[in-house]
C-alpha cells in the first residue's frame, strides 16, 4: 500500500504513452505449426512476405525470405498463397 | 486597459491573449458568442494565427480539441451544459492522456425540463473527470482565470486540462468594467508551449495507449497531479498577483475572524453574498463569507483552517444532486470532519432564479440562531 | 511448380524496396515495417494486414488515429508495435479527433508534408462513428479515412453492426425460430453514402487484393479533399473460416461479385477489378457464418448480387443496391 502523499513516479511518469520501436513481444507460444520453406522452390516473389499480417518475415540479401520464430503465429497464410507451393506448415509442440 | 466587456467577450479575448492556436468549437446557448467573437476575428484578419473550426457536436469538437492539443499545440472550446454532458465522454480521456488544454463552461441548468438559465449542475458533474475547475465570480475573473490555466496546466509535471466556470447570462450577457492586460504582459507570463509526449513524426509515440492490468499506476499518477497542482496555482496565482495587482486564492475569506455564522459559497451570487454579509455586520451581527474559487484539486485544508472556529455554517449550493443534497455540501462537511461545527445545506438560484441581498441576510440570521443541521430551499 | 500461375523470376531488390510478385502483378513495396509483429490480434487476422499494407503505402510521415476496436488492443502498453505517431481516442471519434490533428498540423505548418490517417474499424464508421466521419468530410478536410471492415463489431464479439451483410450469423444476429435467416437487415451503403456527401476519392478495397490497396491508397495520398476507403479484412473467429484461409476468402468475395471493388473520383466511378462472377455458392461455403442459410436463402442473395451487377455494368452504378 502506498501512502497518498509518499507517490512517486511509477508508470511512465502517468503518461500512458509507449515509444516506438521497442522490441516485439513473443508470440511463439501461440502458434502449434510453423512455416519451413523449401528454398531450392523458392522463386523470392515475396508473397510471404508481403501477406503476413505480424510482419515476421525478413529478408536476406540474397532475397530469400525467413520467418521469424519469435512472432510468426503459425496462421498458414503464406502456406497457402505461397505460388509455388514451397511453403509448408510443420506441427510445433 | 479598461473596457466594459461581458463574460463571453472576455472568454475571447483570454484566448487570443493566451495565442491560442487551435479553437474546435459547436455552438449552445450561452456561449455562442464566444466563438462568434473568435469567427470575426479569424475571417477579418484580426487573430490570424490561429484555426478557427466549427464540428458537427460537442463530442466532436472535443475530440477534436483533444487530438489538438496532444499533436503540441495550445487548444481552447467552450460550452454549457447540454454540450457539456455530451462530451463528458472525452473528459476523462483528455485528462488521464495529460493534455493541458482549457475549456470554458458557460453554466446553464440541465435538462429536463430544458432551461437556458445558470446554476452549476453541468461544471460539478464533471468533478471526477480530473479538470482542475476554477469556479468565477467575475467576469475580471474569467479572464485572468483562463491564462492562468494555461499556465497551471502546462507545466511539465502537472500536464493537465482545465475549466474554467462563468455563469449564462449572469456573466456571459452581462458587461461589467475588466481591465484587459496587455499582450506583452501575458507573453512574459505564458511562455510557448513545449510538450514532451506528443503526435511527432520525428518521435513516433503511441498515445492513450490500452493497458492491460496497469491502470491503477496511471490513476495514481493523475491523482498524484491533481494533487500537486497546489503549489503550482499558488505559485502562479502569485505571479499573477505581481504583474497585475490582482490576488486569487483557492478559498476568498470575507469578515471570517471573529463571525460566529457563515455563508460557504461559489460563483456570482458570491457578490449578492456579500453585500449582505456587510449589511448584517453594520447592524452589529458576526457573519462572514467563504468563496470556493477552486473546486479541483479539492482545497480541504484551507477550508477547515478558514471555517473551523465558526459555531454555525450555512453551504448554499447552486445545484442539486437528487436524492442527496447540494453537490459541495458533503465535500465541505468531509473537510470539517472531527471539527464541531453545525453545517446546513441551503440549495438556491436552480435554473437561474435570481436571489436577493434580503435572502441572503434570511439565510444569515437563521444560520446564526440555528441549532441544529437544516437542509432548505429557497424558492 | 504451378503451370497455370505466371510468375517472374530473379526479383530485384532496389535499396529500401522489394519487389513483390502475386497473383499475376508486381509492384516494388517499401521494405520498412511500420508496424510489426508480436501483436494480440489473432493469428491470421485480416486487419492487422490491412493496417501494414497502409502504412507501407503512406509512410513514415503519417499520424494514426484508431478509435476503439480491434486493431485498438495491438498496443498495450509498454509495448507499441507502431513506428509512426499513433493516438487513441474514444470509439466514435475518429473523424473528430483526425480533424483535431489536421488544425494542429496546420497550426504548426506541417499539414502538407504529414498524412494524417484515421483507421477505423466498420462498426466505428458505419454505426456509432457515422457522425463524425460525415462531419470531416462536409468539411473537406485532407484526411484519409480507413474502415476495416470485418462486417461486426469483432472486438466485443462479433455483433452485428450497419456493415454486416443480409443473411450473416453474428452474436446479436443467431439464427432462430422466429428468424432463420440469421440477419435479416440489408447493409448500409457507406462508400457511395460519403461519394455524395462529397468526399474527393472514395474506394472499396480487400486486403485479399493488396497491389489494387496500395495503388488506391498511393492516389488517396495524392488528394486535396477527404479520402473514404472501404478495406474488407476477414476474420477468422467472426466469419469462421479456416486458418490460413483469409486471403482465399477475400479473393472468393470479390469474384463472386459479393464484395465490388471500385473507386470514386469526384463522382465518377471505376471499377478496378471485375469479378468472375463465381456462384456466391463458392465464397460461402468457406464462412461459417452462411452455414446456416437454405438452397432458397442462398438464391435470394444471389439474385441480389445479380441484379447489382446487371445495373453496375449497364451504366447504371448509383441506382444499385449493395448486397
Amino acid at each position: 500500500m502506498i501512502e497518498e502523499n509518499k507517490i512517486k513516479n511509477i508508470g511512465t511518469k502517468g503518461f500512458p504513452y509507449a515509444t516506438a520501436g521497442m522490441k516485439a513481444l513473443e508470440r511463439s507460444s501461440w502458434r502449434v505449426q510453423k512455416p519451413v520453406i523449401d528454398y531450392k522452390k523458392c522463386i523470392k516473389c515475396h508473397t510471404c512476405w508481403l501477406l503476413c499480417p505480424d510482419s515476421a518475415y525478413e529478408i536476406d540479401n540474397k532475397g530469400y525470405t525467413h520467418a521469424n520464430g519469435k512472432v510468426c503465429k503459425g496462421c498458414a497464410i503464406c502456406a497457402v498463397n505461397c505460388p509455388v507451393h514451397c511453403i509448408t506448415m510443420e506441427r510445433e509442440h | 486597459m479598461i473596457d466594459l466587456l461581458d463574460g463571453n467577450q472576455c472568454a475571447a479575448i483570454a484566448a487570443k491573449l493566451a495565442r491560442v492556436k487551435c479553437v474546435p468549437c459547436f455552438p449552445i446557448t450561452p456561449q455562442t458568442e464566444i466563438i462568434e467573437t473568435i469567427q470575426k476575428w479569424v475571417v477579418d484578419g484580426e487573430w490570424k494565427d490561429v484555426q478557427f473550426n466549427q464540428l458537427e457536436s460537442e463530442h466532436s469538437a472535443m475530440s477534436a480539441a483533444f487530438g489538438a492539443q496532444i499533436t503540441g499545440v495550445r487548444t481552447f472550446t467552450a460550452t454549457s451544459s447540454q454540450g457539456l454532458f455530451l462530451m463528458h465522454e472525452m473528459l476523462p480521456i483528455i485528462a488521464g492522456a495529460r493534455a493541458p488544454m482549457v475549456l470554458v463552461n458557460v453554466s446553464r441548468g440541465v435538462s429536463s425540463p430544458i432551461t437556458l438559465w445558470p446554476d452549476h449542475n453541468d461544471v460539478l458533474a464533471m468533478r471526477d473527470t480530473g479538470f482542475i475547475t476554477y469556479i468565477c465570480e467575475t467576469n475580471q475573473e474569467v479572464l485572468d482565470s483562463i491564462i492562468i490555466a494555461y499556465k497551471v496546466g502546462e507545466n511539465k509535471n502537472i500536464s493537465l486540462p482545465s475549466i474554467v466556470n462563468m455563469d449564462g447570462f449572469i456573466h456571459s450577457y452581462t458587461r461589467t468594467q475588466v481591465d484587459v492586460p496587455k499582450q506583452s504582459l501575458v507573453d512574459k507570463f505564458l511562455p510557448k508551449l513545449k510538450m514532451a509526449i506528443k503526435l511527432d513524426t520525428k518521435k513516433p509515440m503511441t498515445l492513450g495507449i490500452p493497458v492491460l492490468g496497469d491502470y491503477m499506476k496511471f490513476r495514481i499518477q493523475l491523482h498524484k497531479a491533481q494533487l500537486d497542482a497546489f503549489n503550482e496555482i499558488k505559485k502562479v496565482h502569485n505571479e499573477w498577483y505581481k504583474l497585475t495587482k490582482r490576488k486569487y486564492e483557492f478559498v476568498e475569506m470575507h469578515k471570517l475572524k471573529d463571525a460566529k455564522a457563515a455563508i460557504v459559497i461559489m460563483g456570482p451570487n458570491t457578490t449578492i453574498a456579500r453585500a449582505a454579509v456587510d449589511n448584517m455586520r453594520k447592524k452589529g451581527k458576526m457573519v462572514g463569507l467563504l468563496r470556493i474559487r477552486l473546486y479541483r484539486p479539492f482545497p480541504e485544508k484551507e477550508i477547515k483552517d478558514a471555517l473551523k472556529n465558526i459555531p454555525n455554517i450555512a453551504v448554499v449550493d447552486q445545484n442539486i444532486c437528487p436524492g442527496m443534497s447540494g453537490i459541495s455540501y458533503p465535500e465541505v462537511k468531509s473537510a470539517m470532519y472531527g471539527q464541531k461545527n453545525i453545517i446546513s445545506n441551503y440549495i438556491a438560484g436552480l435554473g437561474g432564479k435570481a436571489l436577493s441581498q434580503e435572502e441572503f441576510e434570511e439565510v444569515l440570521e437563521e444560520t446564526l440562531n440555528t441549532k441544529q443541521e437544516v437542509r432548505k430551499w429557497l424558492m | 511448380m504451378d503451370k497455370t500461375k505466371e510468375v517472374k523470376l530473379n526479383s530485384k531488390i532496389n535499396g529500401n524496396e522489394i519487389r513483390v510478385d502475386f497473383n499475376g502483378e508486381s509492384m516494388n513495396i517499401p521494405k520498412e515495417d511500420l508496424v510489426t509483429g508480436g501483436t494480440f490480434a489473432c493469428s491470421g487476422c485480416g486487419a492487422i494486414l490491412g493496417t501494414k499494407l497502409a502504412l507501407k503505402a503512406l509512410g513514415k510521415d503519417t499520424i494514426m488515429i484508431n478509435p476503439a476496436g480491434c486493431m485498438t488492443l495491438t498496443a498495450t502498453w509498454p509495448f507499441t508495435p507502431y513506428k509512426v505517431p499513433w493516438v487513441h481516442s474514444a470509439i466514435e471519434n475518429a473523424g473528430a479527433t483526425a480533424t483535431g490533428v489536421l488544425m494542429a498540423l496546420k497550426a504548426q505548418d506541417l499539414d502538407k508534408k504529414v498524412n494524417v490517417l484515421a483507421f477505423a474499424g466498420d462498426g466505428a464508421s458505419y454505426d456509432i462513428g457515422l457522425q463524425a466521419l460525415s462531419g470531416f468530410i462536409t468539411r473537406r478536410e485532407h484526411i484519409i479515412y480507413i474502415c476495416y471492415n470485418n462486417s461486426s463489431f469483432a472486438n466485443t464479439g462479433f455483433q452485428h453492426s450497419a456493415a454486416t451483410p443480409y443473411g450473416a450469423r453474428t452474436k446479436t444476429t443467431e439464427p432462430g425460430k422466429n428468424c432463420p435467416v440469421g440477419n435479416p437487415l440489408p447493409r448500409k451503403n457507406l462508400a457511395k453514402m460519403m461519394a455524395i456527401n462529397g468526399a474527393e476519392y472514395v474506394a472499396t478495397a480487400s486486403v485479399s487484393h493488396p497491389i489494387d490497396f496500395i495503388n488506391k491508397i498511393k492516389k488517396a495520398k495524392d488528394m486535396k479533399g477527404p479520402v473514404f476507403i472501404d478495406l474488407l479484412t476477414h476474420c477468422i473467429p467472426g466469419w469462421l473460416h479456416a486458418d490460413g484461409n483469409g486471403i482465399q476468402v477475400g479473393q472468393k468475395m470479390v469474384d463472386s461479385g459479393m464484395w465490388p471493388l471500385y473507386e470514386i473520383h469526384n463522382k465518377k466511378v471505376n471499377i478496378t477489378v471485375k469479378p468472375k462472377m463465381i456462384p456466391i455458392k463458392e465464397a460461402m461455403q468457406l464462412q461459417g457464418r452462411f452455414k446456416h442459410l437454405t438452397e432458397n436463402d442462398i438464391k435470394v442473395i444471389q439474385d441480389m448480387v445479380n441484379k447489382e451487377w446487371e445495373l453496375i455494368n449497364s451504366g447504371k452504378f448509383w441506382e444499385s443496391e449493395e448486397y
